[in-house]
This record gives structure tokens, sequence and C-alpha cells, in this order.
């Protein structure tokens, strides 16, 4: 297991985002966190990503706790999306790709070709391939997020933790950024837990789901048995429909 | 891309424009000599410029070099640290402590070392002070830190206020040539040198996690860097930098916010060619605003820190600019 947890709790100030939350993350595995504003997705995620701690239990990133790896050796395994995207100070694209091979290169060595490499070929899976000496001032809101998601695929970890990867994007580039990540947990066996807005994308993309309800109950399982139009209803607060496809294999839910 | 080269070439240049204002500064005054004295006196010749270039300018071409140079890397990390991009060395409040020991040991009539004195236990004082009120709960955000330096800046400066308002009017001029930055009574410039160098050496082996630092302590903190160990290392060295240039020439102003957006219009903000750049270019430029306030309308001496805001004014704005796309 990639990620694992056991008998989790999280909360943030009095909030309960979570209890008892048991997680396990094979390389390949998708998970979509699905849920309201304000029902702690952030800070579960942040969490996961050992950036904060948690109130009880057990997780563990590739068998060992956090404290255990040590922050560089924890930044070569996982990396973390977050929805900051201010930058006090300029930067080209090409360094804020650099950026993410941080945890690849000695303290006193510099960015090597081969680091540049990646960074580029990462840019240009995110189709920002022309744009490497532009200043991230000057690009558009989605731009950035592709820049900032190019930066996470230059670091290579082997589980990504994107809180809301798909902020800013037009629909094309949401369904290249998926399609790009699932293809990469199914090459090279990345694992994903990613926050989506949206429960079609959690249907189509990912193989398992966590639902948090804001309340500190939860619930997780396989996408297929945990996404459905009663539970989404709940989830949310509005009712939601589920609609079959012309093709009867497909199927989607709507906000009636 | 940032490249080991490219640094080297930067830096290299910068050493140049450097060493160009130490004989620019050893050669201009209100006894001009010539450039061939004065390097044959840097050489060991026992001529009349002799005893003026080691006994009157190198001294004060040091302090100079040295107290710009700590003011720009102070500058340069405080900027980092707060992720903003208008603080500078003074913005945590470490040049009004500096201010209030340094006056109250002129209102006392202490001389000689006593200034400079109080002035190292003011600053380390508001350093103190500020470290403590913003680690408080044990968080340490950003917008706390500088809130609090922002707020101790406006105590110490109602309390230099008060020391002016108290003092004798035979005084009054000594302290406000301090507050403006003044390098005239400065004796020995060894101890700002041995600060800008040590500061240099702790600085330079992080250079890279602040540049992740500046993009945001999360992002940092995800990609492997110790961020609290890591802000802290960064206050102090920015704090005791700041500490050892006010109390070797008072509070020099302008240098330490210019002088690393300068450098960063110029060559971009890789913290690794940043930080050297910076001190080298700080130093450079209060050696000629130096230079020029003790020859402009000599044997009148000008405050530094006029000179300083005078020349770096235009060329910050020239510079600005011409980086419009």
């Amino acid at each position: 297991m990639i990620l694992q947890t056991r008998d989790l709790a999280v909360s943030i100030g009095l909030h309960k985002v979570c209890l008892g939350l048991d997680l396990d993350l094979a390389p390949g595995s998708r998970l979509a966190i699905l849920g309201r504003n304000g029902a702690g997705k952030s800070t579960l995620l942040s969490t996961l990503a050992g950036l904060r701690g948690a109130d009880a239990g057990t997780l563990l990133l590739d068998g060992k706790s956090y404290a255990e790896h040590g922050l560089r050796s924890a930044a070569r395994l996982r990396g973390w999306l977050g929805q900051d995207r201010s930058d006090p100070f300029a930067s080209t694209v090409l360094e804020t790709a650099l950026a993410g091979r941080h945890p690849h290169v000695g303290r006193w060595a510099w960015e090597s070709g081969t680091d540049a490499g990646i960074a580029r070929r990462a840019l240009a899976d995110m189709g920002l391939a022309d744009m490497e000496e532009r200043e991230v001032h000057t690009l558009s809101g989605g731009e950035r997020q592709r820049v900032a998601i190019a930066a996470l695929l230059a670091q290579a970890p082997r589980l990504y933790l994107l809180d809301e990867p798909l902020a800013h994007l037009d629909l094309n580039h949401q369904i290249a950024t998926l399609e790009l990540l699932s293809q990469r947990a199914r090459d090279s066996g990345i694992a994903i837990v990613m926050v989506l807005h949206d429960p079609n994308f959690a249907l189509r993309y990912c193989d398992q789901a966590l639902l948090l309800f804001g309340d500190s109950r939860h619930i997780a399982g396989p996408v297929a048995e945990v996404i459905d139009a009663p539970t989404l209803t709940s989830l949310y607060g509005y009712p939601m429909r589920r609609v079959a496809m012309a093709d009867f294999f497909h199927t989607v839910f709507v906000p009636e | 891309m940032p490249s080991r080269r490219r640094a080297l070439l930067v830096l290299l240049s910068l050493t140049l424009l450097s060493v160009a204002s130490m004989v620019a500064a050893l050669a201009a005054g209100s006894l001009s000599l010539p450039i061939v004295d004065v390097v044959a006196a840097l050489a060991g010749a026992d001529n009349v410029a002799h005893s003026i270039v080691f006994d009157l300018r190198l001294p004060r071409a040091l302090a100079a070099f040295a107290c710009g140079g700590l003011l720009a890397l102070a500058g340069a990390l405080m900027q980092v640290l707060l992720r903003n991009p208008l603080a500078d060395p003074y913005v945590l409040g470490i040049s009004g402590g500096a201010g209030v020991g340094a006056l109250s040991a002129m209102l006392l009539g202490l001389a000689g070392l006593a200034v400079p004195g109080f002035a190292f236990a003011g600053a380390l004082a508001a350093m103190m002070l500020v470290f403590g009120l913003a680690h408080g709960d044990g968080s340490w955000t950003q917008t706390r830190l500088l809130l609090t330096g922002v707020v101790v800046a406006a105590g110490c400066g109602a309390l230099v206020a008060l020391i002016l308002t108290l003092a004798p009017e035979q005084k009054i001029h000594g302290m406000l040539f301090w507050l403006m930055g003044d390098l005239s009574q400065t004796s020995n410039p060894l101890p700002a040198l041995g600060v800008l160098v040590a500061a240099l050496v702790v600085a330079l082996p992080f250079a890279r996690e602040l540049n992740l630092l500046a993009r945001g302590a999360e992002q940092a903190l995800a990609l492997g860097v110790a961020v609290p160990v890591l802000r802290r290392i960064v206050y102090v060295t920015a704090s005791l930098a700041t500490a050892g240039a006010v109390t070797t020439a008072g509070s020099v102003g302008f240098v330490g916010l210019i002088v690393p957006h300068l450098v960063r219009l110029a060559i971009g903000n890789d913290q690794r060619l940043l930080l050297p750049a910076s001190a080298l270019a700080g130093g450079s430029l209060l050696v000629l605003a130096d230079t020029a306030a003790r020859s402009i309308v000599a044997p009148i001496q000008l405050p530094v820190g006029v000179l300083t805001a005078l020349i770096g004014v235009p060329v910050f704005l020239y510079l600005l600019g011409r980086s419009r796309p």
C-alpha cells in the first residue's frame, strides 16, 4: 500500500472532519474526495500529505510514518497540490516547474540538464511547451493551474494528493488533465487522491470515493457502490437524479 | 533556467563594480588623490596618500561596503521571510530599537563605543520582543510577524521622537545624523565585515529552500523544506545583519528595500544568485553614496542616507520602466 490510514481522526479547530477513517490506496488506484464547501476536504488532504497532524490514528506512506521518512524522503514519494496560486515575486514558467525537482537535487548541486528535461516534458504534458520563458504573472488562472500541476509532474512522486486540480481549467483541459493522470496510474502505477466537485468525474476517472458529510460522518468505498442519487442528495443537500445515457452503459448524476 | 555559469558571471561583474567603487572612494574626497598615488599607497609606498588612504578613507569605505551589503542582504531575506516585496530590514522594528538605544546613549552624554553598544543592545531587544510576541501561541504566520514588527517599530518611533524632544539643542544635530545614517563616526570596519561574511555563510546553503519559501510555506513544506526551522534561521540572520549595519552606520534608509529589487529586476529571483548579488550591489551603492556624501559639498558632509535615495530612486525607476512588457 502506498497510503494507508487506520482509525484516523482529523479536525480543524472545533470542527470534526472525520473519525475512524480507514483507507488503503494501492499503486494505480485513484480516490476522489467529495463533499460540500467547508466539509474539511482540504484539511483531510493536507493531513494525508503530512503537512498537519491528525488527532488520532495511524497514517502510513509506503509503510512508514511521515516522521520515519523525514521531509526530504517523503517529498520524493508524495506530491501535494494546494489551492493557493499567489506568487509575490516574478518567476518564469520553467523556473516554477523546476521547483518540483527540489527533493531530487542535492543541497550544493544546481538543477541539471536532466532536471530541466524532466520539467520541460512535464510542461509539454500540460500543453505549455511554448511558454517556458513566460512570467507566471502574465498567465491566466487556468494556465497557472496547469503550471502548478506540471511542477508536480516534475516532482515525479508515487502518490499525488491534489486539492481541486481542475480549478480554473476549461472543460477541454479538465478532461485532458484527468486522462493524463489516469493514464499515469495505469502505466506507471502512481496513486492519486483528489478533491473533486463533480461526482461524474469521480465515477469516470476514479475507482474509489470518499464522501465527507462535514459532521464527522464519512462513507468510503468503490465508486460504483458509494455514489448513488440518495447519497449525493444527502451529501450536497440538493436533490440529485441518476440519468441513464442513451448507450445504457454509462450513467450520470444531474441536479434536479 | 538557473545555471552556475551565469551566476558566476554576474557575481564576477558585481565584484568588479565593488572594486571600482572602493577605488573611487579612496581617490575622491575633499582632497582628491590621483588613482596612481592611491594604488601606490595600497602597494605600500609611503607617500602623502598613504595616511589619507589607510587612516581615513579605507576604514570608512570598508564600513560603508559592509553596511550596504548587510542591509541589502537583510532586505532580501526579509522579503522572502514575509513574502512581501515591500519588506525592508527595518520593517520589523530592529532599526527602531537600535535608534532608541543610540539616542539614549547620546542623551545620557555617553560617547565612544557606548553609542554603538547601546544601539546593538536596542536592536537585539527589539528583535527578541518581536520574536517573542509573534511566536506567542506557537503558530507563526507572516501577517502576525509583520504586524507585530510594524507595531514595535511604531513604538520605537514614538520613543525616538520623545528623546528628540527632551534632548538639549546641541545634541540634536548628532542625533538627526545618526537617524539619517552617517558613516563619519565609524572607526573600525571589521565587526561589520565579519557579520556580513557570517550572514552570507549562514544564508547561502539555504538559498534554494528560500526560493521555495518565497512560493509559499505549505508548498515548500510539501517539497521537503523544514519551514519552521528555516524561518527561524532567516529571521535571526536578517535581524543580526540589520543590527550589525545600524550599529555601524545608523539607520541608512533605502538600500535594504531597493537594492534587492534592483538586482531582481536585472537578474531574476533565484536566491542563490540574488543573495550574494544583493550584498555586492548594496555594498557598492553605499560606498558610492558615502563617497558622494563627503565630496559633493566638501568640506561639509551630507548624511549618506540622503544620497542613497538620491542615487537609487532614478536608477530604480529607470529599471522598473524598462522592465514593463
